[in-house]
């Protein structure tokens, strides 16, 4: 920290007027003395879309909490306590805000904005949505994007219990209330025999996809489930297969 | 962006690396603009081609080479494995044959430049804005 974190005043004095603290005109002191520390930190704020004097207010906001519930038996200096409880408020500040801080993220948090993502733009567009468009949305890296899309694909196993489309009814439904029932030849079978351990919506949809050449889409219609459902199941189940194709 | 030159990449030929091979493609799929859906039949193409031409040849370093041709992404996986042979009668039933002939609009295997290759075209279905 720079000079302009410290007082002028001898420690005595300083700690005098803590002692006096109830009094208003102690913790005002105390206040103006204190200043440039929560000057200083909104200062560090500045340029994130908030109004200087804003944050200033904020910071000295954040200041005379410091100074009401400092406790010099603690051993911390004030001017470290007083530091984290300005910090604290002017990070608040920008949370109701709506202003997203720039925090690093986990992938597993980054996975879950970029999944909550697609769906909205795929629902809002009627298409996939491209890596650009996530990115934009999501205000992340494309290059984040596509790992946390390669994380979701292969990870993500959805249960056959999430509501789909209108929330009344189940994929397990859907695949149920089918008139056509998925005879899936012997020969295509023998192809992969791991295709018999699969679910069998998900062999229906491989079957669908690879053996009758069905688009992703088409298979969405009969099947009654999102298209990017039906290209996650496709990428899990491909996997599943290969995994024990080893 | 205007279309890329060639991006290639050569990798060890294990299934570790085949990782490293669908994220290269993956890459250059999105920045060409295609939407996720076709990243992604993209990425599990490639993952497809290199287990073809893993199982089916013992082979040290697996190549992977995408350019654009006619409005198309072209992706080609080869491999150092004994391309004598190549491909053989089984290739045509095999699973991951079926998987990425779903997968991409045309497909064909050779042995251009002495590699076993399975060589493939997506029809980029650049989102229109």
């Amino acid at each position: 920290m720079t000079d302009e974190t410290r007082t002028s005043r001898p420690e005595e004095e300083i700690a005098a007027l803590f002692a006096r603290r109830p009094d208003p005109d102690a913790r005002e002191e105390l206040a103006r003395e204190f200043l440039p520390l929560a000057e200083y930190f909104a200062r560090r704020f500045a340029g994130r879309g908030e109004p200087v004097e804003d944050l200033t207010q904020t910071a000295s906001l954040g200041l005379l909490n410091a100074i009401d519930r400092f406790d010099a038996a603690r051993g911390v200096p004030f001017s470290t306590y007083a530091a984290a409880t300005i910090v604290g408020e002017l990070k608040r500040h920008f949370r109701d805000r709506g202003w997203a801080l720039r925090v690093p993220r986990n992938v597993q948090e980054t996975a879950i904005l970029v999944n909550r993502t697609v769906s909205s733009l795929w629902q809002e567009k009627g298409r996939a949505p491209t890596v650009q468009e996530i990115a934009q949305t999501a205000v992340i890296g494309e290059d984040d994007v596509l790992l946390a899309l390669d994380a979701l694909q292969a990870y993500t196993t959805d249960s056959l219990d999430a509501p789909i489309g209108d929330a009344s009814s189940t994929a397990a439904e859907s695949i149920g209330s089918e008139d056509r029932s998925f005879e899936v030849s012997e020969e295509w079978l023998s192809v992969a025999p791991a295709l018999r351990d699969l679910p069998e919506r998900e062999r229906a949809i491989l079957y669908l996809r690879f053996f009758e050449g069905l688009t992703q889409t088409e298979i969405a219609q009969q099947l009654g489930i999102s298209q990017m459902h039906v290209s996650r199941l496709v990428s899990q189940s491909l996997e599943k297969l290969r995994k024990k194709a080893r | 962006m205007t279309d890329p030159p060639a991006v290639s990449a050569e990798v060890p030929a294990t299934p570790e690396f085949v990782q490293v091979l669908r994220n290269v493609a993956a890459g250059v799929a999105s920045r060409l603009d295609m939407a996720i859906d076709q990243i992604e039949e993209v990425r599990l193409a490639v993952t497809e081609a290199a287990s073809l031409l893993l199982d089916e040849a013992e082979a040290t370093t697996l190549r992977l080479t995408i350019w654009r041709e006619s409005g198309g992404l072209d992706v080609r996986i080869s491999s150092d494995g004994a391309p004598h042979g190549w491909p053989s009668d089984d290739v045509l039933t095999t699973w991951p044959w079926m998987v990425v002939k779903g997968l991409s609009d045309d497909v064909r295997l050779d042995t251009e430049g002495g590699r076993a290759a399975v060589v493939f075209q997506k029809r980029s279905e650049r989102v229109a804005r």
